[in-house]
């Protein structure tokens, strides 16, 4: 249940941000690149605290770039699905921004613990 | 209903707000998937999405003000920052299990339609059930159990409220009438309707549900 939850919080902050970012950043990849790391960077946080937070923010960024590229693939007929490129680069990025989000997060968490 | 109309007077400050913070915002977003599914040729099947897509977007709204509703009717007070924060914690689920139960009415309306209509009643159960500490098996077998048990209820119920709201709106449409119809003005006047309706049909829901409820709690207690 918190996974789905978190899951939820994410999609949801991905698309809202991304809708508010198209009015500030008109480059395309710029404003791409921001919302990756702000809806990883979330999904991180989020995972901060669980019971596996590596694992489970590397699942959860697996599973959030799956569904996007199915969306883009076959909501907006986007050819994503069958790039190599694409597949591999959106998959790199996504879960090693959550990764490092989740060390950095945890980093913070026990400094601010410790004094 | 008239308990309910009672809390809907007396809390209509945090409902109002509630309608505008979150359902309005949220509402624009979800609704340009719902405009671009009007551009898009799926052979017909396209429209019975769209119909789903509509059911989820106020399945996602119902939560908090059920738990205002359940908070107000013992006396106590609700804040605003709980209901958003209740509302941020059961959209993914909510969500999820939302598209994967009208991915069964979907295959459901294929097989002869019945089946369909069976599993639909689902989608409104399924976010007045919702805790956020249960597990998601708890969460399902009990809605499940709750609408095999209440077959009839739930029927009547929907019955009821889908002639209620059909009958206002046919009001407000007549009223609006000399406006100039097209699509993002009927979607606007859709938007303001809903925003004050749907709270009263939620808190009448949940009084229904309450007192449902209650009585199986004093059978087991017997």
């Amino acid at each position: 249940m918190k996974y789905i939850q978190v899951l939820g919080i994410v999609t949801v902050a991905m698309i809202a941000f991304s809708f508010v970012m198209v009015l500030a950043i008109p480059n395309f990849l710029v404003h791409s690149t921001v919302v990756m790391i702000f809806s990883y960077g979330l999904l991180g946080y989020l995972t901060r605290t669980f019971h596996f937070p590596y694992f489970s923010a590397y699942m959860l960024a697996c599973t959030l770039v799956v569904f996007n590229t199915l969306f883009a693939q076959f909501f907006y007929g986007l050819p994503m699905l069958f790039e190599p490129d694409i597949a591999l680069f959106s998959f790199v990025n996504a879960t090693v921004i959550a990764i490092v989000s989740v060390f950095i997060f945890r980093k913070v968490e026990a400094r601010r613990a410790h004094s | 209903m008239r308990e309910a109309a009672f809390y809907y007077n007396a809390q209509l400050l945090k409902i109002i707000g509630y309608g505008i913070v979150v359902m309005v915002p949220v509402w624009m977003i979800f609704s340009n998937y719902s405009f671009s599914l009007l551009s898009v040729d799926w052979g017909g099947r396209e429209s019975l999405v769209n119909l789903l897509l509509n059911i989820l977007l106020f399945a996602i709204f119902i939560h908090p003000l059920y738990l205002l509703y359940k908070r107000v009717s013992v006396d106590e007070e609700m804040e605003f920052k709980e209901m958003l924060k209740s509302f941020i914690w059961s959209i993914g689920p909510i969500l999820v299990v939302g598209i994967l139960v009208s991915a069964l009415v979907y295959g459901g309306i294929f097989a002869f339609y019945i089946p369909g209509f069976l599993i639909a009643p689902l989608l409104f159960i399924l976010p007045f059930i919702y805790q956020r500490e249960s597990t998601l098996r708890n969460w399902i077998k009990t809605s499940v159990e709750f609408y095999l048990n209440n077959f009839i209820q739930v029927w009547i119920q929907i019955i009821f409220w889908t002639c209620f709201t059909t009958l206002i709106w046919f009001g407000v449409l007549y009223i609006t009438s000399f406006l100039e119809m097209n699509c993002i003005a009927f979607n606007v006047t859709r938007l303001v309707f809903s925003l004050v309706i749907f709270p009263f049909v939620v808190f009448s829901l949940s009084e229904k549900l309450l007192s449902m409820t209650e009585e199986v709690e004093d059978e087991w207690v017997n």
